[in-house]
């Protein structure tokens, strides 16, 4: 079976600048919108919301994960918790049910109602769970419960019996056994709890939000009938502000790397075109990501990874063929060269980009329903863009670039 | 040639056999309980298996509690510190106590000379410098009370809990854990290992949990007659010899610098038998004893020895009045590595100094020449030796405390050069709590992976039939045997495979299958071109050979750098991208050209490609 009979002669170079002008346009099309509007960045990046739920009777994740995609919490983690599979930690994306300015508005509502109280710190927690006020004096908790439902917060019904932490037993605690700091005890009344903070009073109050709806959807399923909420708190991301500059540097470092490399094994020429290509294709598969908002993830990371290795192997295959030719054919121009380059490898690219895509494909149908289906849009998006760069954006910038260099020299 | 042939075959089949033996550890779990393992024992001890990391298979959830209480005390102890000296310094004004607050971390008391001293202006004007961290609340007589902002004080816990993920972070990079996750809840920090085995888990416990604070400390030797042989102490040492306690006192002879040949007083307790250390029983019977405010009390582990001077196998535990102000500090700390004594065969840990640090040690040991100084890891004295004359050049030597064996010290050398590379926690961390959770990714998910995966294997195998017939078969053994090479090799270092870990298995597949594509098509122009196939297959192999090599080094080459630079998920897709492209080039080039070689081996006229 071939695809082709004999070596095709498509005019790839002709056309090279309306391509590049195309690229140049989508690049900036999707820095506007990964600036502008900004990934959407999911909860290893950002944290969220960790809600322990104890469910009567075994269940399995995938019917957690359904009832979650009903709710619009796509894309949350689901994993067992303890020895059995009756007990689960599900972890929602950052979703705050309070914006900054409301936030902003019921504090000075709240602050206003609690005259002569100073207040020294109103906090609501990123998930909206939570009302955090610190006051120097001790006050009611139902007046304070009455001005914050008057500010326009809604107070969660009840709040769930909490679980007492277990303790791990460890020989070496009991050196340290000095007092704990204050040693005081918290105190719940109706939906707020309250202790004593160095010299003033935290009072937390209980609002309902996300965590809510999750446990009524879940106690609405058949399965899900008496579900406890043994906890639920905000939760940091798993990317801190460190691993994040560590990727950056990282990719940086590699791009640098991978320059050397081709200046020295090709040309000085050649080495821009590849990363041009690289840096392309990051850029728009994240623009991508951005407009169809996908969760930027761990795993999507590690997609993204994968397509700028892809697209670096498929780029050198191009390059090698024009460093071959050219020691061949010296009389012909650079853009001749290249365009038979592109020809004589034209076979190989569709070849493997088709095998890629197979196997992409398959992911996605059997994929479908689960957290792969993220990481599996991520390459087929990644594969595209990266065989077209290496054909329309590395190949004619390295012809642009020995116009500009032969010049030059003249 | 046909010998050439025959000996790649052996050593293809060789390597493809040791593969097997690597992986067969992983698919073949090791049976719980009494039954028998099917596997023989040396399989398992020489190829460790793949572990699967925590969104595959889920692990251990610990969770610890940042104590940022203590944060918050030592950034007023630094602040009362500051706040005497700049007295002393600008305003001249001496003799300034801090007591601090016993109840609440955020307080101290500024204790004057005389209200004079309290109420002038000098002093005024430099506590007024500090107003953004430290107030006066409350001013009676000679006495100043002070309490820190509650900004500063948000902000110092804050901070603690940041920096304590940080270095925690940075401790698991140490020890080359890729996949492990470490994540904050408000003063909690979560930590995430995939379920390895118990042993490990409880190394990763112990080195994430220990402070490392290192300190150099000068040892006060004539203050410890006042405190441990004055008068207060007397009386309780009598109680316990009445009681027939463990606690004693003893003195020493020693050298203190200017002051010569000294006796300096120590308390000591032997371990008891029924578990308590010497440490925790000296410890309780200091517990209310008040330190002066400048020292501090810290213990080192003995061997008891008997009438002669011997050691005996008893342990016991002393302790050692220091200087409160640590002379340097691990901060200072830019390099350490493991080493041992040339005459005691010993581990010790070397350390370097930064350059400010080194001159730091240069300074301290030149004004304590003859004096003793402990070197102490957060409460633990390590070693207590007598500096005999400055030491310049910033380099240190740490000879571990305590009685264990070669490889037990050598062990905890190994966990303390972790710790200090990785630098101190901020505060103390409490283990909370530690359960078993499943893999992030959920079974399902993960069940249908596997699954898109073997179908996704399947029509590649087919498709290189189909596309390539005859030599379609060499692509497909040669993607087999890579298949084999990834895992032989992951089993045989004992790797942890994660998602981005598949994502790197993936690509190299991907690489392998455009490696053989490359080669085929070559063969196929060169078939074009009128060669002969043995020809064709001979040009077809060296031509593609640069291409693929260039193509996959340059993979190589990002890879290599994501392992140096990137950390956590990025460092899994390195490790087995780089693993995956060694496999991949070693078959698609060794292993099809067996086959091909094979298929050509007589003046063919047919090649069935």
């Amino acid at each position: 079976m071939q695809f082709f009979k004999k070596t095709t002669e498509f005019d790839f170079m002709t056309r090279r600048k309306f391509f590049l002008a195309l690229s140049g346009i989508a690049v900036l099309l999707c820095l506007v919108a990964i600036f502008g509007v900004g990934p959407k960045f999911g909860i290893d990046f950002m944290g969220g919301t960790e809600i322990q739920v104890n469910f009567k009777e075994k269940v399995e994740s995938a019917q957690i994960r359904n009832t979650l995609t009903k709710l619009g919490f796509i894309g949350s983690d689901v994993q067992t918790f303890g020895a059995h599979e009756s007990e689960y930690l599900i972890r929602l994306q950052a979703i705050s049910a309070i914006s900054d300015e409301q936030a902003k508005e019921f504090e000075s509502k709240v602050s206003n109602a609690l005259k002569g109280n100073k207040i020294s710190r109103f906090e609501v927690s990123p998930g909206g769970d939570k009302l955090t006020v610190r006051i120097a004096k001790e006050i009611e908790i139902t007046t304070l419960e009455s001005v914050v439902k008057d500010a326009g917060f809604i107070l969660a019904e009840k709040i769930e019996e909490p679980v007492a932490a277990q303790k791990v037993e460890d020989g070496k605690l009991d050196e340290s056994a000095d007092e704990e700091e204050g040693g005081t005890a918290k105190y719940c009344e109706s939906v707020t709890c309250t202790w004593p903070h160095q010299d003033m009073r935290i009072y937390e109050v209980n609002l309902k939000g996300v965590t809510d709806r999750v446990m009524d959807g879940l106690r609405a399923e058949p399965f899900g009938a008496g579900a406890v909420k043994m906890r639920s708190e905000w939760v940091g991301p798993k990317v801190g502000d460190q691993l994040r500059v560590a990727g950056v540097s990282s990719l940086g470092f590699a791009l640098l790397f991978i320059m050397l490399y081709i200046a020295v094994r090709f040309d000085l020429r050649f080495a821009p075109g590849a990363v041009v290509a690289l840096i392309h294709d990051v850029i728009i598969t994240l623009g991508i990501f951005t407009v169809l908002r996908i969760d930027v993830t761990l795993a999507t990371v590690a997609a993204l990874l994968t397509v700028v290795g892809y697209s670096l192997n498929d780029t050198i295959v191009v390059f090698d063929r024009i460093r071959e030719n050219l020691g061949k054919v010296r009389e012909r121009k650079m853009e001749h060269v290249i365009n038979l380059s592109i020809n004589q490898t034209l076979s190989r690219t569709i070849l493997t980009s088709m095998t890629t895509l197979l196997v992409v494909t398959v992911l996605l149908t059997v994929g479908w329903n689960t957290t792969i289906r993220d990481f599996a849009v991520a390459l087929l998006i990644g594969v595209l863009i990266g065989t077209y760069s290496s054909i329309f954006v590395a190949s004619p910038v390295v012809a642009w670039l020995d116009t500009r260099f032969s010049k030059k020299k003249a | 040639m046909e010998r050439k042939w025959i000996w790649r075959v052996v050593i293809t089949s060789f390597l493809i056999i040791l593969a097997l033996a690597a992986s067969v550890t992983t698919v073949v779990d090791k049976p719980s309980g009494k039954d028998k393992d099917p596997l023989p024992e040396f399989l398992r001890n020489w190829f460790p298996g793949i572990n699967l990391g925590l969104d595959l298979q889920g692990g251990l959830r610990l969770i610890y509690e940042v104590e940022v209480g203590a944060a918050v005390e030592d950034k007023r102890d630094h602040l009362a510190d500051a706040i005497v000296d700049n007295l002393a310094e600008k305003g001249e004004i001496t003799g300034v106590k801090v007591k601090r607050g016993r109840e609440n971390n955020f307080k101290f008391d500024l204790i004057f000379a005389s209200e004079a001293d309290r109420s002038s202006q000098d002093a005024k004007d430099i506590l007024k410098d500090f107003r953004r961290s430290v107030v006066v609340e409350m001013e009676e007589g000679a006495t100043s009370h002070m309490t820190l902002l509650e900004g500063l004080v948000d902000e110092t816990r804050q901070m603690a809990v940041k920096q304590a993920i940080e270095t925690i972070g940075n401790r698991i990079d140490e020890l080359g854990l890729v996949n492990t996750s470490v994540v904050p809840r408000g003063i909690d920090i979560i930590v995430e290992i995939p379920g390895i085995d118990e042993k490990q888990v409880a190394r990763i416990k112990r080195i994430i949990s220990q402070t490392a604070r290192l300190e150099f400390k000068i040892v006060d030797e004539i203050g410890s007659k006042e405190f441990f042989a004055g008068d207060k102490m007397a009386e309780k040492l009598k109680v316990e010899k009445e009681k027939g306690g463990p606690v004693k006192i003893k003195q020493e002879r020693v050298s203190a610098g200017d002051d010569g040949q000294v006796i300096s007083y120590y308390l000591e307790a032997k371990n008891d038998p029924k578990g308590k250390s010497g440490r925790q029983i000296l410890k309780a019977f200091l517990r209310g004893v008040e330190v002066p405010d400048n020292r501090s009390i810290a213990y080192e582990e003995e061997r008891v020895r008997d009438g002669a001077g011997n050691p005996t196998a008893d342990v016991s535990w002393r302790t050692y009045f220091l200087e409160r102000t640590a002379g340097i500090t691990g901060e200072y700390v830019d390099s350490a590595a493991v080493y041992n004594d040339d005459n005691t065969g010993q581990p010790y840990v070397s350390l370097s100094f930064s350059q400010a640090g080194g001159k730091m040690f240069g300074d301290l040991t030149e004004a304590n020449v003859k004096r003793r100084m402990a070197i102490q890891l957060d409460d633990k004295i390590q070693s207590a030796p007598t500096i005999q004359e400055k030491i310049p050049g910033g380099q240190a030597r740490i000879t571990l405390g305590g009685f264990e064996s070669y490889q037990k010290l050598y062990q905890d050398a190994q966990d303390l050069v972790v710790v200090l590379r990785a630098g101190a926690l901020p505060a103390p961390v409490k283990p909370v709590t530690e359960t078993t959770i499943g893999p992030a990714l959920g079974h399902d998910s993960i069940e249908m992976g596997t699954m898109a995966f073997m179908i996704a294997g399947i029509v590649i195998l087919l498709f290189m039939l189909m596309y390539y017939r005859g030599a379609g078969i060499a692509a497909d053994l040669a993607l087999i045997s890579n298949g084999i090479f990834i895992a032989g090799i992951l089993g045989g270092v004992g790797a942890t495979l994660t998602l981005p870990g598949i994502a790197g298995i993936i690509l190299t597949i991907g690489m392998a299958v455009d490696a053989n594509v490359i080669i085929y098509e070559r063969i196929r122009e060169e078939l074009r071109a009128g060669k002969s196939p043995r020809a064709a297959v001979d040009a077809g192999y060296k031509r593609a050979f640069w291409t693929i090599f260039d193509a996959q080094i340059t993979t190589f080459i990002a890879g290599v750098v994501m392992l140096q630079y990137g950390t956590g998920a990025i460092k899994g897709f390195a490790v087995t991208l780089l693993i995956g492209i060694v496999a991949s080039m070693f078959s698609a080039i060794f292993i099809s050209r067996i086959v091909l070689d094979f298929m050509t081996r007589r003046r063919t006229e047919n090649l069935s490609i």
